[in-house]
């Protein structure tokens, strides 16, 4: 694994947005491990709450996005729930961008 | 209470509106009919997104359309909360008004039959409803209404690239195509009628800055969404752009005679528009049917049948 590849892989990952907020997945705190090797990308990821409603979604936009990514030609996704999301996940950037919506962060 | 005139002199000058005593009456008068269209919009489309369930489509897709449900009975919250503010009576409004006196788009009333319908309901439908939200949220002087519509803005935007995704997904087979466009031959003209007659020459709302687009400007908005949009898909609708005007041009008579029925138009014979109101005040075939399942969910609620 080179350090430019996972580097390419985070700043894709940091396009990859909330489906229903302007954060990507990144600020968000879902993003809870990336490791890319032999041309495949690793993700460990998780969701704000069990019963989230986009899921599908969500994995549908991370692997595209990856699969876009010189040098990443294959995606595996981990779903994991230990340790538990939390609001104390969200990057401080986005939580002014929640702030401006009216939504504690 | 102050006078139209001394309301309006401020409004000029850019400020905004915070509380009842700042109003005219005729400034409330116009801004909770605005609300009460607003709300029902978003609380009447509950019912119909309640029956998405039982026409096939893909078991991946239940929890967001239940989610969406849920975002919709938010944004109603938020605007009968408002009206429940300025003295209107919410379990009046709610529950004991008859079909005839709401005021929500037609097409909820329809009863859906397909996959194909509730794709097209959402992708073009939440489309028309955001335009309606975002007509007050960047132009209302009234500022508790544009800081509460933030949120629900943001949140119109995902269903409509929700149902962009369920049409995409249809739109991707032949057979899925044509499905669609049988649905976006009846269901488009309903959503252009959806924003009125053409424009007043002189709009209350507009003067009072509660909103900032009239009927034509929000059907000049929707068109140039909803045609290339459509179009990028292989469906066929009846308007085009006039590259003369830059204005988009509808194909059909407008408006015209909708054979609720059959979900068909007979483009033979256009109607005047108090021909139009005729059939909405009236309402669609689902009308009562959605009316008596929120009713009955409110009467089990008080009798504590409903945990």
């Amino acid at each position: 694994m080179t350090e430019a590849l996972l580097a390419s892989a985070y700043k894709a990952l940091d396009e990859v947005m909330d489906p229903e907020f302007p954060v990507s997945v990144v600020a968000m705190g879902m993003i809870r491990g990336v490791t890319v090797c032999g041309g495949c990308a690793d993700v460990k990821l998780t969701f704000t709450s069990m019963g989230c409603p986009w899921t599908d979604w969500i994995e549908r936009d991370i692997r595209t996005r990856l699969l876009a990514v010189e040098g990443i030609d294959d995606v595996r996704i981990e779903v994991v729930w230990d340790k538990p999301w939390t609001r104390k996940d969200v990057a401080p950037s986005a939580k002014i961008v929640f702030m401006k919506m009216g939504i504690s962060p | 209470m102050v006078s139209s005139e001394e309301l309006k002199a401020r409004l000029a000058r850019g400020e905004f509106v915070e509380r009842p005593e700042e109003m005219s009456e005729e400034y409330l008068g116009e801004l909770k009919k605005m609300l009460l269209v607003a709300a029902d919009t978003e609380f009447r489309s509950v019912p119909m997104l309640h029956s998405y369930m039982k026409v096939g489509v893909p078991a991946r897709y239940l929890k967001p359309i239940l989610a969406i449900a849920q975002d919709e009975m938010g944004h109603a919250h938020i605007n009968y909360r408002i009206l429940e503010d300025l003295g209107e009576d919410l379990d009046k409004l709610l529950f004991e008004r008859e079909a005839s006196q709401w005021a929500y788009p037609y097409f909820f009333d329809m009863p859906f039959e397909n996959f194909a319908e509730v794709a097209v309901a959402e992708g073009l439908g939440e489309f028309a409803g955001g335009l309606l939200v975002r007509n007050i949220l960047n132009h209302t002087s009234y500022a508790p209404w544009k800081r509460a519509l933030v949120k629900v803005d943001m949140e119109e935007n995902f269903h409509v690239k929700f149902g962009q995704s369920l049409m995409g997904e249809l739109a991707a087979t032949p057979k899925g195509l044509a499905e669609l466009q049988r649905t976006v031959d009846w269901m488009f003209p309903l959503m252009i009628e959806f924003f009125g007659p053409p424009a007043r020459a002189v709009d209350a709302q507009i003067e009072f800055k509660l909103k900032g687009m009239n009927t034509d400007d929000m059907r000049q908005k929707y068109l140039a969404y909803a045609v290339p949009y459509c179009e990028s898909l292989g469906l066929k609708v009846p308007a085009h752009l006039d590259a003369s005007t830059n204005l988009y041009v509808l194909d059909i008579p407008f408006p015209v005679e909708f054979d609720v029925a059959n979900k068909r138009w007979n483009f033979d014979k256009k109607v005047e528009w108090r021909d139009v109101f005729a059939r909405v005040k009236k309402r669609g075939p689902m009308a009562e049917l959605h009316l008596s399942q929120i009713r009955q969910g409110w009467k089990s609620m008080k009798s504590g049948s409903l945990q």
